[in-house]
């Protein structure tokens, strides 16, 4: 293998990898505020994609205005579901049957997405176009690139807000326990809206990036890409935000490694590549049955 | 459940079973053969989920497990041709139950330390693991075109295929007929195994993890041990459900043992009742027959946004939305309202089912 195959190979996975860590650590805030788990989140994803898509096209607007746009529809969106749907069922303690509905609304919005969008390839078309980067004697593109700087943006701009902001305090304080939270005066149900607020807009860069060149853009196999994130969210550990993006990294290099040596691993299947991240996961629970980094979720019982 | 036992609700649903086959049209009877199959699976999941709390989205793969261990038991290899041991279809059955029970309980114990929904996260893994096992080992699976399964043999009668009529008293029955019945028998055991269980002590077991495995532990039942018990029973039956289901296809491929059936099988629970083993029959039987019955109204066509096409789905999907906040306790819940209103002996005021929440 070339320098410039590995380079591309390592990026490549790092930077799907980070974009999958976002999509999951949006899925760990949820969880750590309310304890449901937003099944619905592979096919809002695809949502995401498809509203900055739409946006771009339609409204015929500079990208970054669409991204934005389409943000504010996620969060609003994530915001709405909480209020209407979920917080009902929290308040009752309810979550098995919140985390149901929400697979409910996936099974739903997911039929109706492949529905519309068929066998079609949407692209984005993003500011990067389709440049590549020269490095060396080797190319990589300028979207996973871009990608991977928002990534980490995202995560380093997140953790600093949690842990220095008074909001952010307050959203650990829940996560931590939301009885002594409550009785100290937070309105803990204030906090679970904002956790899906904030997870709604967190979806869309992850989105984004995942349809950008150099993938074929949003079809259907979007879901299954989106869904990979639920063994990132285990492999990091479920409550860690960190663990998300640690998963969603060494997940991202997994699949790219074996990606690029698909023809000498033929002997494990077609497509090993896209399984790698659940077998990784079982892999995982055998040697450390609460992730990488587990935390309070560990259930010792 | 004695009370159950004679209602006489029992004796309509019995009589029913009864004449079904000969009153109704083929398709009805069609669907009440892959009804039947696929509610001894929802039965399973009633037990899992409703009962000991655990969320599966894995039931598809202990599906396909029970149908490929029966296959490969059942049918007869030849050189080029798939895997096949040739053993009788009742053995076979067996051993697709059994298989799948391991499985079952192994993924528990691979999961120990996860529970309740989690499990259910990490259990999407199972579906998608075997779906690529199932495509990539054509000698167990015959490939993406899948391959034909053998026909249940009772004597030298062939029960669940053929174009033979087994003829009793003047009533002619074909095969799809013959296999109402059997599948209906075997339903009727199941659940009267799947009754005795929830009232069992090891059923009690079950909600006491599901209400609270922390608390379940401060009364001396080991959480751990009741979710791999929860799980291979569940599992079992789902390996029954697989095989018979794939004796009701006579045909089977890779794509069908997908996230997709998981999600089925719960909108059968969800729609029934997640507590109810009654709930979880008509689930099935509501959730097998909907597409079906869109097929023969011609009315699934079309493509794009607005075509009927993924109609099922979306109706599945809104359902378990609309039923899950408004009415829990899905149908079982509104039939015991209803016997309430009309104050009959099932509408004593009972303690509402209370879901796997926790």
């Amino acid at each position: 293998m070339t320098v410039r195959e590995f380079s591309y190979m390592l990026l490549n996975g790092v930077s799907m990898g980070a974009m999958l860590g976002i999509v999951a650590m949006a899925l760990v805030i949820i969880y750590r505020g309310s304890h449901v788990v937003n099944f619905a989140f592979p096919s809002l994803t695809m949502l995401a994609a498809f509203a900055v898509i739409v946006t771009a096209d339609r409204l015929q607007v500079p990208f970054i205005v669409a991204v934005l746009i389409g943000v504010v529809i996620m969060a609003v969106g994530f915001g709405l579901l909480e209020r209407v749907l979920i917080r009902r069922l929290v308040l009752r303690r309810a979550v098995m049957s919140a985390s149901i509905l929400t697979l409910g609304l996936d099974i739903a919005i997911r039929a109706e997405l492949n529905q519309g969008i068929g066998s079609r390839h949407l692209t984005l078309d993003g500011p990067w176009g389709t440049r590549v980067l020269s490095v060396g004697d080797g190319s990589l593109p300028v979207s996973r690139v871009i990608g991977l700087v928002v990534a980490v943006v995202l995560m380093i701009g997140f953790r600093l807000w949690l842990k220095r902001s008074s909001f952010g305090i307050v959203m650990r304080a829940v996560a931590d326990d939301q009885v002594a939270a409550n009785e100290i005066g937070v309105r803990v149900s204030r906090i679970w809206t904002v956790s899906w607020v904030l997870a709604g807009a967190l979806t869309v860069p992850a989105a984004v990036f995942l349809v950008a060149f150099p993938a074929s853009g949003l079809d259907t196999a979007t879901y299954w890409v989106a869904l990979t994130a639920i063994p990132v969210m285990i492999i990091g550990g479920l409550q860690s935000l960190e663990g998300a993006v640690v998963a969603g990294v060494a997940v991202g290099v997994c699949m790219s490694v074996l990606g690029a040596y698909q023809d000498q691993l033929a002997f494990l299947g077609r497509g090993f590549d896209s399984l790698s991240p659940y077998v990784l996961m079982l892999l995982v629970l055998l040697v450390k049955p609460g992730g990488l980094i587990s935390g309070a979720e560990v259930n010792r019982v | 459940m004695s009370r159950l036992r004679m209602s006489p609700v029992v004796g309509v649903v019995l009589l029913a079973l009864l004449v079904g086959p000969v009153v109704l049209p083929e398709f009805l009877v069609s669907i009440g053969v892959f009804g039947f199959a696929a509610g001894i699976g929802a039965i399973g999941l009633c037990l899992l989920l409703g009962h000991a709390g655990q969320l599966s989205l894995g039931h598809a793969f202990f599906l396909a497990v029970g149908a490929y261990t029966y296959l490969v038991l059942v049918s007869d290899s030849a050189p080029g041709l798939p895997w096949g041991l040739g053993v009788p279809p009742v053995v076979g059955i067996a051993g697709a139950m059994a298989v799948a029970s391991v499985f079952g309980a192994a993924f528990c114990l691979i999961a120990k330390r996860l529970g309740g929904i989690s499990i259910g996260l990490a259990s999407i893994s199972l579906v998608l693991i075997g779906q690529h096992v199932l495509n990539a080992v054509p000698g167990l699976s015959g490939g993406a075109s899948g391959r034909p399964v053998p026909p249940l043999r009772l004597g030298n009668l062939e029960v669940t295929s053929g174009n033979q009529l087994f003829v009793i008293s003047g009533f002619q029955f074909n095969s799809v007929q013959r296999s109402w019945y059997l599948f209906a028998i075997v339903l009727l055991l199941v659940a009267w195994f799947a009754y005795n269980l929830v009232a069992s002590r090891s059923g009690r077991a079950f909600q006491a993890v599901r209400d609270g495995s922390i608390q379940a532990s401060t009364s001396g039942i080991d959480p751990l041990r009741v979710r791999v018990v929860a799980f291979a029973v569940s599992s079992a039956l789902a390996g029954l459900s697989g095989a018979l289901l794939a004796l009701a296809f006579q045909y089977v491929v890779p794509e069908y043992w997908g996230l997709g059936l998981s999600l089925s099988m719960l909108a059968m629970l969800v729609i029934g009742g997640q507590t109810s083993i009654a709930g979880a029959v008509v689930g099935a039987m509501l959730v097998t027959g909907l597409p079906i019955v869109f097929r023969e109204l011609n009315l699934a066509q079309g493509s794009g946004w607005l075509s009927l096409n993924s109609l099922p789905d979306i109706l599945y999907g809104l359902g378990i939305v609309l039923i899950i906040y408004y009415q829990p306790d899905g149908l079982a819940g509104l039939a015991r309202r209803l016997a309430g209103l009309l104050g009959r002996a099932g509408g004593r005021p009972r303690r509402a089912a209370a879901l796997a929440d926790s």
